[in-house]
């Protein structure tokens, strides 16, 4: 407790970053799934067909992997970012697949009839998509996105392999004895009581995440 | 128009589905077009403005494909996904025997009742605090035996177990329910790069004198094992919920024990209903044995980091060991979209 305690600004600091990835990230991937999905369910066959790669790539290739290719490898093309930056695109555009890929299934779940009704008083694609069928979408979603947050925020302590400063990485170094923040060693090197107190900050806010989600998903599902 | 007919093409794999639009009529199939187009122009032109990037970066050059054309640089990579297979094999079929076992453990007739998670709870925290004391005993142990003696210490123990023992008993606490409930409620909750670097640290204490890459083998399989048995153990128990009451209730009918009714009629069920969403998750589970990164393991992706820093071609052995990756993983996928959809039908 004495090590947890002498150590908690550092270890708060981190937490908070790995919350700002981990929201930030998903909020993009948000944007960009509903884009994909919308993409995938379009009349228009190419734009089906971008969606279908796009989610295809995302979902075969490890969310490491991809952190590494963003770090280790997109620099060679363009501008260098920073880790955290870095870290977050790369995390939306992994989320991203898997989201659109819930709320296609959400969109499949809006009975027929909803479609040919709006279509019936005169509504186009777009107007059909926005008022009609996403509204209904997104709320029969609301289970596999709840999941995707959770699992989101669990993902991205793969961000500390890129040298972004979150909980897993910083607790890590603590336990070797160093302060990441100050660079300073400390008296001593003990990694357990950094590990358990990262361990139970997982698991009180991956309860929680679970336990709002499920609310949420009890409250706005869909009756049919 | 042939380009016409095939972009207007409806998409005939969700037949049955949600139906957009119908048959367009001139109009309409004009703004289609002209909206295909604008979409195309935009997709192409940013393909077109990577492979500008490419080349005014001089990412094209010969000499950083070089060596991706002699086949030491892809046994590199071919032995790293070897130990991608190694780490990801082993610790699915651990996972796949783990969690059924947690999800057959957890499906006990009865909802879970409060002094049940209580009492689980205070099982875990109790066994993860003894971690530390323990691993003091081991580190201890150089020196003669100080404080208590080793017997007293083992009549400790067994006191401390007899006393758990009754009351569980007492409580009417169902010992396998409870466990396993826990097990997957707890390992499920955590990040998986916390209980890898997590091994990282215990097993070189637990058992000293092997090698570095011994630890980070063990550390990834075990990490691995631990959540996505939990994830599986979900995966079968939804499966074992989804078989009606009625297969027990018949298999208890004609003298089967619940034990047997779950292992001989249950079961083999539930295990065939879940299992494209098993093999989801085994490709899931291999997709991040990259998390091997974290202590050291030279998988694909360490080994595809290695080899850039080595030939100074970052982006070109992320491209090929992406690309292998991207095989891999998507056979395993297209099993489980297979399977899906064979259920379906």
């Amino acid at each position: 407790m004495k090590y947890i305690s002498e150590n908690f600004s550092t270890l708060a600091r981190a937490a908070w970053i790995t919350i700002q990835l981990s929201l930030l990230s998903f909020a993009v991937g948000l944007v960009i799934g509903m884009v994909v999905a919308i993409f995938r369910v379009s009349p228009l066959r190419p734009l089906r067909k971008f969606g279908a790669i796009y989610v295809s790539l995302m979902v075969n290739t490890p969310v490491a992997f991809l952190m590494f290719f963003g770090f280790y490898g997109i620099p060679k093309l363009g501008p260098l970012v920073s880790g955290f930056v870095t870290a977050v695109v790369m995390m939306s555009l992994y989320v991203g697949g898997y989201v659109a890929e819930a709320i296609r299934s959400g969109i499949n779940t809006v009975p027929n009839g909803q479609a040919e009704a709006a279509r019936a008083i005169g509504l186009t694609f777009s107007q059909t998509v926005r008022h009609v069928v996403m509204p209904q979408a997104f709320r029969s979603s609301f289970g596999p996105l709840g999941v995707l947050l959770n699992a989101n925020f669990r993902n991205v302590a793969v961000a500390g392999a890129i040298g972004v400063g979150e909980l897993v990485k910083t607790q890590r170094v603590l336990g070797e004895g160093i302060n990441p923040m100050t660079g300073e060693n400390l008296a001593y090197a003990k990694p357990f009581p950094f590990a358990m107190a990262s361990f139970a900050f997982y698991l009180v806010v991956g309860f929680a995440l679970a336990a709002i989600a499920t609310r949420l998903d009890h409250k706005l599902a869909v009756k049919r | 128009m042939r380009v016409s007919e095939w972009i207007l093409a409806p998409d005939l794999s969700h037949a049955g589905e949600l139906q957009l639009v119908e048959e367009l009529g001139p109009r309409a199939r004009r703004r289609a077009m002209i909206a295909t187009a604008a979409a195309l122009a935009l997709i192409v032109g940013g393909l077109a403005w990577v492979v500008l990037r490419f080349k005014t970066k001089h990412q094209f050059d010969s000499q950083l494909w070089a060596p991706y054309k002699s086949w030491g640089s892809w046994r590199f990579l071919i032995y790293g996904l070897g130990n991608t297979i190694k780490a990801g094999g082993v610790a699915a079929l651990l996972a796949l025997i783990i969690g059924t076992t947690a999800a057959v453990w957890r499906s006990e007739r009865g909802t879970q009742r409060p002094r049940e998670v209580i009492a689980g709870l205070a099982i875990f925290f109790g066994l993860l605090a003894a971690i530390p004391a323990w691993l003091n005993r081991t580190v201890s142990k150089e020196g003669k035996a100080t404080g208590v003696s080793g017997n007293w210490k083992a009549v400790a123990v067994i006191g401390v177990v007899v006393i758990a023992a009754a009351l569980l008993r007492f409580l009417r606490i169902r010992f396998k329910k409870t466990l396993s409930a826990t097990y997957v409620e707890v390992f499920r909750a955590c990040a998986l790069v916390l209980l890898i670097s997590f091994g990282f640290i215990l097993f070189p204490r637990v058992l000293p004198h092997h090698s570095l890459k011994f630890y980070a083998y063990v550390s990834l399989v075990t990490g691995l094992t631990l959540y996505y048995s939990t994830v599986i153990a979900e995966v079968v128990r939804s499966g074992i919920r989804s078989i009606p009451s009625g297969q027990t209730e018949a298999a208890l009918t004609i003298g089967l024990t619940e034990g047997r009714a779950m292992r001989f009629v249950v079961l083999p069920q539930a295990l065939r209903r879940a299992l494209p969403n098993i093999v989801t998750q085994v490709a899931s589970l291999f997709k991040d044995t990259s998390l091997g990164i974290f202590v050291t393991y030279e998988e694909l992706t360490k080994r595809a980091q290695i080899s850039g820093e080595f030939g100074g071609n970052n982006l070109q052995s992320f491209i090929v060991a992406g690309a292998m990756y991207f095989a891999f993983i998507a056979v395993l996928t297209t099993i489980a979209n297979r399977l899906r959809a064979q259920q379906r039908r």
